[in-house]
């Protein structure tokens, strides 16, 4: 049934969704936090906040890797409270994650904040004199209408952490079958000699897996974006 | 007194300060533009917090800046009508309809009212309907409903016509005069249209530049010349109460107003516009804005 991968390339697969996945799932709930900070309140330190969001956009990515590197290390405190309550991500796939997530998430934040943008505040104040408390507006008002937005965040977050590389080999190295996701893969491969083949199987793969997820996001986006619209 | 208000608050360069009393019914806060109408109403929702304000509406305090009380709108159980409808448009009209009664835990009244809200209000075909396929007309009756339906002790409309085009006007008006008649809910009207407020007012409050120049009983207030500055340049008229006697062949319509008798002929064509507030059996009773229309 699984004819068409061999079981090392299926494992580099299952290896890249599974970080992917993770990535978002870990990403999400800051880059909602801090899209709709910057989308709505006034604060001091808001210009330091909003650099300090797109910082891994601007760093290069080894960067990055290097300074999780020096926060989450196996050396590092935050790395040893992890490692001491059995969350250890230092070389692991779960650091991968952690990696890709973070260079994933202005990315979001972005796309996230033009969604909330656009929600107009005058259907939060009605809600209001209907009685829904701040909460209630956010979850049943701000967040549906900034679901395609959220749709759109969500998927471009996968897509830079199935890509991303610099900083994951910089974290959590290049282990096989623990973090050597797809993009990893191909450079191993491109190392060895003769080794042009197996990459362009995992190129063509990483080609079908990208186009999958735009076009299933385009699908799901259309559709929220027609239940909002309220046609 | 159902509704009793005292509000100040400077501006830079508008100061408000605005005192009234409104008995049940239609009250009609009307004035010019900047006249300082809609920030009233804001204050009374909850939504806009003024320098000072003490607000009792249907028996509760809402308001006593004085004492520290400042309920927030969710609390004040106002339901407020905007001029641009604010549906919310991922929600179909039903679900609209029950959303501030299901926050305030009486979704199984609002749905034992549903129907006859829906009914009053000509919206019952629209239900599994979304906003973004309403009339602008009928986007402000599923409004109204909204605001009924929610438990409101008192509802606040803000120009809701003023988005309209006439003929969706005069398709909302006679909804909103079954609405003064059946809901039993005290309403505020916050206008500027003279038509609307001939039809619907049972109690108007003139504004003008931040100021209440003139309260009262419709009939009284609307002919008084001090409520004039309070009015569009145009707009000044009488209200007069009368009843229809008949048509004239000529396409007049004899009208009896109620003490004197003198016997006016009103010629705002068509006769049954004027005339329009329902009629009891053998006479119609019947409020016309008069202008230059009316002559004894």
């Amino acid at each position: 049934m699984l004819a068409p991968l061999t079981q090392a390339e299926w494992a580099v697969l299952t290896l890249s969704m599974q970080v992917g996945v993770l990535a978002v799932a870990l990403t999400l709930p800051p880059a909602i936090l801090a899209a709709y900070a910057l989308a709505r309140w006034q604060f001091p330190g808001k210009a330091l906040v909003n650099g300090l969001v797109h910082l891994p956009l601007v760093l290069p990515p080894v960067v990055t890797g290097f300074l999780l590197l020096i926060v989450f290390g196996p050396q590092a405190p935050l790395g040893r409270a992890l490692d001491a309550i059995g969350l250890p991500i230092a070389f692991r796939w779960s650091g991968a994650a952690v990696a890709a997530g973070v260079m994933a998430f202005p990315l979001m934040v972005r796309a996230l904040r033009l969604s909330f943008e656009a929600v107009d505040p005058k259907l939060e104040q009605a809600a209001a004199t209907l009685g829904a408390s701040r909460p209630v507006i956010w979850l049943t008002v701000t967040l549906p209408l900034a679901l395609p937005g959220l749709i759109a965040g969500v998927i471009l977050g996968f897509a830079k952490a199935l890509g991303e590389f610099g900083a994951t080999i910089t974290f959590v190295s290049n282990i096989p079958g623990e973090t050597r996701t797809l993009p990893l893969a191909i450079y191993s491969f491109l190392q060895l000699p003769g080794g042009e083949a197996a990459a362009m199987r995992l190129v063509i793969l990483a080609v079908i897996v990208s186009m999958g997820a735009l076009l299933i996001s385009e699908w799901v986006a259309m559709r929220a974006a027609r239940r909002v619209a309220g046609a | 007194m159902t509704l009793s208000v005292t509000i100040r608050h400077r501006f830079a360069g508008f100061a408000l300060d605005v005192a009234f009393d409104a008995p049940g019914g239609v009250t009609a806060l009307i004035g010019r533009s900047g006249a300082g109408k809609t920030t009233v109403a804001h204050v009374i929702a909850g939504l806009m917090r003024p320098d000072m304000a003490t607000i009792t509406a249907a028996g509760a305090t809402l308001a006593d800046t004085q004492a520290g009380l400042w309920l927030s709108p969710q609390a004040r159980r106002i339901g407020y009508v905007f001029q641009d409808a604010r549906l919310f448009p991922h929600l179909s009209v039903r679900q609209n309809l029950v959303y501030g009664a299901r926050r305030r835990a009486r979704l199984p009244q609002a749905e034992a009212e549903l129907g006859a809200v829906a009914e009053m209000l000509g919206i019952a075909a629209l239900l599994s309907r979304r906003p973004g396929a309403l009339s602008g007309g009928e986007a402000q009756r599923v409004a109204i409903g909204r605001a009924l339906l929610s438990g409101a002790r008192m509802l606040v409309l803000d120009e809701p016509l003023a988005a309209l085009d006439p003929a969706r006007r005069a398709e909302i008006l006679p909804h909103l005069e079954r609405l003064r008649d059946e809901a039993r809910v005290p309403i505020l009207y916050v206008s500027h249209a003279m038509e609307e407020v001939a039809r619907l007012a049972t109690t108007v409050v003139a504004l003008d530049r931040g100021r209440v120049v003139a309260q009262g009983a419709a009939a009284a207030v609307l002919s008084d010349p001090v409520a004039v500055p309070a009015l569009d340049p145009g707009a000044a008229g009488a209200l007069i109460e009368a009843v229809v006697m008949g048509q004239d062949a000529d396409g007049l319509t004899r009208l009896a107003a109620a003490g004197a008798r003198s016997s006016c002929r009103a010629s705002t064509p068509p006769p049954a516009r004027a005339c329009g507030c329902g009629s009891r059996r053998r006479m119609s009773w019947c409020r016309a804005t008069a202008r230059s229309a009316c002559r004894r």
